[in-house]
């Protein structure tokens, strides 16, 4: 099984998983990074656009996609601009999907050190998860885009019930006044947004296991769509009920959003810890997307049995999670795959779209 | 997956020089001396083999009768045979050829309606050994195997396993032909398909697959068929030996075909396109392909009206969620997150702990533990002892237990109610399984809290995701979507609202009624 593109997957399928690997850990910071570079309540239009260029950039892979259906881009990449430099930026997509892997897990690691438990070694928390990460991938993609299914609906549920219930704090004096300062923040406020929407580029490859690959384009739109719209009301909520000044300065400003939630009949106290244990699910469907893609990337390159690789990048993302020494470098961490993402998801393909089209390579030439 | 089994097959090749009957593929000869000295060399070792030959009316005309006392129905052979042969045949004309004798004997003398001419000594021993007569007549090198089975069998009862309030009350018995009667009566369709198999080298065991032909999708029998002609054990005494052997997965602890005693159950099953296999001396049937939901619904779903059916079906979910976390939540809880219970209800749950000596996984280990000991001694135990050992263990450990210190009376709680969970489903298999893995979801608890419990959680899930039943995700109708089989899911809707018959399986006939209605 060297590239398993006998393997199909559905429409449905395909735009579950551009959803959930983009909604992960990101929305739990969103509202605080947005705010911060923006410093002005329109932080909702800047998620808002931040989400339409996403779109657009998704469009932009899928026509590069359509040039080959049969192919991903770890295989068609090198057929435009040739071996070298089709590796290159192939290793390039695959370094960030498995820094992204990293980052989740260590971001996952920090949240349950921080709610769950205070004093267990990190190093457990990164292993286990990696475990049950592991577990997952080799079965090939199926199984995986299955499970992605499978957790789809905990996000629907967890989203409904904290902009439900926290929807009566939301005044509208904290949203206003719009746009007072201009478009200047704007622009400030979609770069911040990019690492909340990575995950899209995941297209790259899926569209080639999809049944129905002309489909792709309402597949990218929808399983970005998802995503911008949870984004943008959960922005309009936190800022809404927290004020711009409060948010800026909450480290996971979704959870304590939640912590004002209390649930009827006081049957749960703490509701931020529930939604931080449910969300673990969530997160490990962000986690495993792009470790699978990466893994996946490195068995066509080098055309060996991917499950070797899959073994082989534990070690990889394990490193990735355990570099950074504290949240803030994750953080950074987090802006770094922002830039990747962007490098590999928006730049490259654009760049070889064009390259592709002015040679006017495609797939029946090959 | 199956390696073993391939090995199994190669060791077979090897093995072949070990027969059974080493003569099996002889002809009958024409002498029926030789005949029964063959018959007798093979079974006539026994004394249960009864050996009787005898003359035809007034005639030179040898004849032997061969079947086994007990197995068969001796007035049957005494009435319908013996006396036919001996005191009938004179009245026919005296002077018939030998060898058209034999059509003769069915058509005018025997009254036996199940007969069957062979010509090798295999198929004459087998029937023999099922409960058989064989009749052999000198000068001919045929015989008739006449059927007349006399076994002591038990009668039809009310499947002790699965009861139902509003439902039939018959069950399958042990044997074979009574059970596949029971669908017969239930199925009037002239499609209803019956594969019979000998199982086991020694056994031979008969094995029916059922299934409506045009109706159940040909690559699933087809595949159920390659998995069932691939099974070489000597014996196969009961279901659970062909569900072990066919099976996808042996390491799962999710069990991956339903087993029922209710032919009820088996008819629903064969009418939504799934196949249905009935092992001979078994009152417990297969049906194969399963998947997750199944096990969480019974019969009488779709004999209440569907309210109420969707909302005891929403209960069943509620108590498989209680047995398999409800302990490791609370060890989580009490252990790691204290903040998370009400104030008040900590504070109960504090005070009732103190002076227990234990940290709460333990505790929870030890009630555990007591109650798998106490399940095993009632069912092991007669009738009324076992009911005593539940009353003595339930009321006087738990109490005692509570009083000498060694578990909190809350621990006491949420083990009875997990208990009684586990039992509450319909399916007993499913609540092994799940009885299984609470135990390894307490550990997760204990040690990890409740990440602990969401890594269990996730490790079941992807578990489940992997897992085929037949080429059926084990996981479907929930996942992958298919939206058209979720009014049978959680919920059972109305009865016109179910046109479709399930769509994960693909069966080739689509609709239950009219789709235009």
């Amino acid at each position: 099984m060297i590239t398993d593109l006998k393997d199909k997957i559905s429409t449905v399928q395909a735009t579950l998983t551009v959803a959930s690997t983009i909604i992960g850990v990101g929305i739990l910071t969103l509202p605080r990074t947005v705010t911060e570079a923006m410093g002005t309540p329109d932080a909702w239009m800047a998620v808002l656009l931040g989400g339409m260029i996403a779109m657009a950039a998704g469009y932009v892979l899928i026509k590069l996609n359509e040039k080959f259906p049969e192919k991903t881009f770890y295989q068609y990449s090198e057929l435009i601009v040739g071996r070298f430099l089709g590796r290159v930026f192939s290793l390039l997509l695959i370094l960030h999907f498995a820094l992204f892997a990293g980052f989740e897990v260590r971001m996952l690691a920090e949240l349950v050190r921080t709610y769950l438990l205070h004093k267990t070694p990190i190093e457990l928390i990164v292993i286990t998860f990696l475990g049950a990460g592991i577990y997952l991938v080799v079965g090939g993609v199926n199984p995986l885009v299955r499970l992605l299914e499978a957790h789809f609906p905990i996000i629907i549920f967890l989203a409904a019930v904290i902009v439900s219930l926290s929807f009566r704090e939301v005044e509208l004096e904290n949203l206003r006044p719009v746009l007072a300062k201009g478009l200047k923040p704007l622009v400030k406020g979609i770069k911040a947004t990019t690492l909340s929407y990575t995950g899209y580029e995941s297209m790259l490859i899926l569209t080639a296991f999809m049944k129905k690959r002309h489909q792709a384009v309402k597949t990218i739109l929808v399983g970005v769509g998802i995503p911008m719209i949870l984004y943008t009301v959960i922005v309009i909520v936190a800022v809404g009920a927290l004020t711009v000044e409060e948010v800026k300065t909450l480290t996971w400003p979704l959870a304590t959003l939640s912590v004002e939630i209390e649930l009827p009949g006081g049957i749960i106290e703490r509701f931020e810890v529930v939604f931080i244990v449910l969300w673990i699910l969530i997160i490990y469907t962000s986690f495993v997307v792009p470790y699978y893609l990466s893994g996946l990337g490195l068995g066509q390159i080098f055309k060996r049995d991917i499950n070797s690789f899959m073994y082989g990048l534990l070690l990889v993302i394990y490193l990735v999670a355990m570099v950074p020494p504290d949240i803030n470098t994750v953080f950074k961490l987090g802006d770094l795959i922002g830039y990747t993402g962007l490098a590999a998801g928006g730049l490259v393909p654009f760049i070889l779209l064009g390259v592709a089209s002015i040679r006017g390579i495609n797939d029946e030439k090959n | 997956m199956f390696r073993w089994l391939k090995k199994n097959k190669k060791e077979k090749k090897q093995n072949q020089s070990i027969n059974l009957f080493n003569e099996q593929y002889i002809r009958l000869s024409k002498n029926l001396n030789d005949n029964l000295k063959l018959i007798n060399k093979l079974i006539g070792h026994s004394p249960d083999v009864v050996i009787r030959s005898f003359k035809m009316g007034s005639s030179k005309l040898e004849v032997a009768i061969v079947y086994i006392d007990g197995l068969t129905d001796e007035t049957t052979i005494n009435e319908q045979i013996m006396k036919s042969v001996m005191l009938e045949f004179p009245k026919i004309e005296a002077n018939v050829n030998k060898l058209a004798i034999k059509d003769k004997m069915k058509e005018t003398i025997i009254a036996i309606a199940k007969t069957r001419t062979v010509e090798t000594v295999e198929d004459c021993v087998l029937p023999i050994l099922s409960g058989s007569a064989a009749f052999f007549i000198d000068g001919s090198s045929e015989a008739l195997v006449l059927s007349v089975p006399g076994w002591e069998k038990r009668n039809i009862q009310e499947p002790s396993s699965e009861p139902t309030v509003r439902g039939p009350r018959d069950g399958f018995v042990e044997t074979l032909r009574d059970n596949i009667v029971h669908l017969r009566r239930r199925i009037r369709d002239p499609n209803f398909t019956i594969i019979e198999y000998k199982m086991g080298r020694r056994s031979k065991a008969d094995l029916a697959l059922i299934y409506i032909k045009g109706l159940t999708n040909e690559d699933l029998v087809n595949e159920i068929r390659r998995r069932v002609e691939r099974i070489d054990m000597d014996m196969v005494l009961g279901s659970g030996y062909v569900e072990q052997l066919i099976e996808d997965n042996f390491l799962s602890p999710f069990p991956q075909m339903i087993i029922t005693e209710r032919p009820d159950k088996a008819v629903g099953a064969l009418m939504d396109g799934f196949v249905v296999l009935i092992l001979d001396n078994t009152p417990f049937a297969l049906i194969v392909p399963a998947t997750l939901p199944m096990f969480i619904q019974a019969p009488e779903d779709y004999y209440e009206r569907w309210a109420y059916s969707s909302l005891v079906r929403v209960l069943r979910y509620f108590f498989a969620f209680i047995a398999l976390f409800l302990p490791s939540l609370y060890v989580a809880l009490v252990s790691f997150h204290q903040g998370l219970i009400p104030t008040r209800l900590m504070i109960s749950i504090a005070a009732g702990r103190e002076g227990v000596p234990f940290p709460s996984l333990i505790e929870a280990f030890i009630m555990e533990v007591t109650l798998e000991i106490l399940r095993e001694a009632g069912v092991r135990l007669p009738k009324p002892i076992g009911q005593a050992v539940g009353i003595v263990g339930g009321l006087v450990i738990g109490e005692a237990a509570v009083q000498a210190n060694i578990v909190s009376p809350i621990m006491v709680v949420v083990v009875a109610l997990t208990g009684i969970s586990s039992f509450a489903l319909p399916q007993y298999s499913m609540g092994i399984a799940i009885r299984m893995i609470r135990f390894v979801m307490m550990i997760l608890g204990g040690t990890l809290g409740l990440y602990g419990i969401m890594l269990g959680y996730i490790m079941i899930n992807v578990h489940l995701v992997k897992l085929k039943s037949f080429g059926v995700n084990y996981m479907a109708p929930f996942v992958p979507y298919r939206l058209k089989d979720w009014k049978d899911l959680i919920i059972r809707a109305p009865m016109m609202a179910m046109k479709q018959r399930p769509q994960m399986i693909k069966t080739q006939d689509k609709y239950r009624k009219d789709p235009e209605e």
